[in-house]
């Protein structure tokens, strides 16, 4: 008889849901595990799930330490499962989902993040009112995708919510209550309808050589350049950044005054990142800039890109460098 | 009424014939039926699915019951099975009777198999009655139940000239009159259903 698959089921959050009783199931800390599980007895069908417990539903705001405890969790267990699941609560999604998928390079195996859209800060009569009309966003629905998908043969680290299977590097937060994670055209690879279907661009599992690096250097700020704005604020950004991203409506709307501050600024050992996803190119001799990835994604691959180096030429390389194909096209959108 | 019916592909003609005879059957009882076998056939329209998938929901949320042929069971199989416990939506798993109970069964313990959810063993000889019985118990669908019950019926004198005048220059047969005027009364016995249903619980 064929070896059950084995499933990695990472407990991060996001776990909230109501059981058949009406009941609302958590995990707050690493004993709640076994009472979560044992009112999903579908989990058991698809395949072998071994459960690890990294932080509860209690948890404050996640941070970069976050982020490498999962990574960590996952690189310690990776020859041991065919596939990875991990729970997270729905907050700061889009930037774990990001520094995750940067983490591995060359996966042979998929990673899966989903979870509940339910808040345990939130009202219960609301949050049951949004389960009943949104059931296939619930955590039980998405588990169950999730799992099916982490035994598919896709060799990715992808988000999985509602019936949307996305490039972990590419999503985006919507205000839609059915879609709440969403992608550009370029980071949606599947959908379910009546099961799960991926697009043709999806990389299959094979034996490649496993890249890992899942440091991340948090000291990065991120400000909004509008016209007009006093430029002084540029020149009193602390020592302690070594990051700095500004958003811009359009490039070519930055003041000489503005510039010359960059400038300076990155003279002080900061690196500066101008974002604006209409750029018509992202060469430019003085900085860096960023047309391809969404910002929350442009955010954290700065702070991975730290977590390496501190050398400017370095750091542009690496921001430049498709990783996890988090590359897409944001123009026209 | 939507129905779901999973079988998944084969190179096996009497598996293949099998999943044919479901679907001729489940297509009788007038429901909207989404089948998946060597391809995908569906009564949602392009437009309700793209509603759906706009909306963030999942088609197969839209079934009312599901039935699965789980002879050759696949990974598929396994999610479907999988999905239909985890919504507890009315499930019929159906397996050829002639080798194992399935493995993907066997990852279920019973504590967990919900009421919802009927396995069977099935014969040739006996798949149009399961399938028949299952689909009863989900009420509003036409479900033609073939008489297939052998009975010998000692009658009066005078209940055969009855028959007879009952059923002469008619196309009903004797058999046939008597078979609707029961079906009539038990149709309408409710005190009967309660009992039939609380027998297919247990």
């Amino acid at each position: 008889m064929a070896l059950r698959k084995k499933i990695c089921l990472l407990f991060a959050g996001g776990t909230i849901y109501p059981d058949n009783q009406g009941k609302w199931q958590v995990v707050k800390k690493e004993s709640d595990i076994n009472k979560w599980l044992s009112e999903l007895p579908e989990l058991r069908i698809v395949g072998e799930i071994e459960p690890v417990f990294l932080y509860g539903e209690d948890t404050g705001p996640i941070t970069s330490q976050h982020w490498q405890v999962i990574a960590k969790a996952i690189i310690e267990r990776y020859k041991h499962y065919d596939g990875f699941v991990l729970l997270h609560g729905l907050e700061s999604f889009i930037y774990s989902a990001a520094a995750i998928s940067l983490a591995f390079a060359n996966l042979s195996k998929p990673i899966v993040i989903t979870g509940s859209p339910l808040s345990h800060k939130k009202n219960e009569r609301l949050a049951d009112k949004a389960f009943k009309k949104y059931k296939s966003v619930g955590v039980r629905a998405n588990l169950l995708n999730a799992t099916q998908v982490a035994l598919a043969d896709v060799a990715e680290t992808m988000a999985l919510y509602g019936n949307g299977i996305f490039r972990a590097g590419a999503l985006i937060r919507t205000g839609s209550e059915g879609n709440i994670i969403d992608s550009y055209a370029d980071g949606k690879i599947g959908h379910i309808d009546f099961g799960i279907r991926f697009s043709g661009k999806v990389t299959v599992r094979s034996n490649r050589k496993l890249g890992y690096h899942a440091h991340y250097n948090p000291q990065v700020h991120m400000i909004e350049y509008h016209p007009g704005l006093s430029d002084d604020w540029l020149a009193r950004q602390g020592r302690s950044i070594k990051g700095l991203i500004i958003t811009v409506k359009t490039i070519d709307e930055l003041s000489a005054k503005f510039r010359k501050q960059l400038l300076a600024v990155k003279r002080r050992g900061i690196i500066p990142v101008l974002y604006d996803r209409q750029a018509r190119s992202s060469d430019d001799r003085q900085f860096l800039i960023v047309n391809d990835m969404t910002l929350e994604m442009t955010l954290v691959k700065l702070m991975w890109s730290l977590g390496q180096s501190k050398d400017y030429a370095k750091v542009s390389k690496l921001m430049r460098l498709p990783v996890a194909h988090e590359k897409i096209n944001l123009k026209n959108v | 009424m939507k129905l779901y019916f999973y079988g998944a592909p084969t190179n096996r003609v009497d598996l293949d014939n099998s999943y044919g005879r479901i679907k001729r059957l489940l297509r009788q009882t007038g429901a909207e039926l989404t089948a998946s076998t060597e391809r995908l056939e569906t009564t949602m329209t392009k437009e309700e699915l793209e509603k759906l998938k706009k909306a963030g929901e999942i088609a197969l949320d839209k079934m009312d019951a599901f039935i699965i042929e789980g002879s050759e069971a696949d990974a598929q199989a396994g999610y479907l099975l999988a999905f239909a416990v985890a919504r507890q939506k009315p499930t019929l798993y159906l397996y050829e009777r002639r080798g194992q109970l399935p493995v993907i069964l066997k990852n279920l313990d019973k504590k967990s198999i919900p009421k919802t959810l009927e396995v069977k063993g099935y014969l040739k000889e006996n798949l149009d009655e399961i399938l028949q019985n299952f689909l009863r118990g989900l009420g509003s669908l036409k479900v033609e139940e073939v008489p297939n019950i052998k009975f010998t019926l000692r009658i009066t004198k005078t209940i055969e000239k009855y028959l007879h005048y009952k059923t002469h220059n008619t196309d009903k047969s004797k058999a046939d009159f008597i078979r609707e005027e029961i079906d009539g009364k038990m149709k309408k016995d409710s005190k009967f259903w309660d009992w039939l249903k609380k027998q297919r619980e247990n």
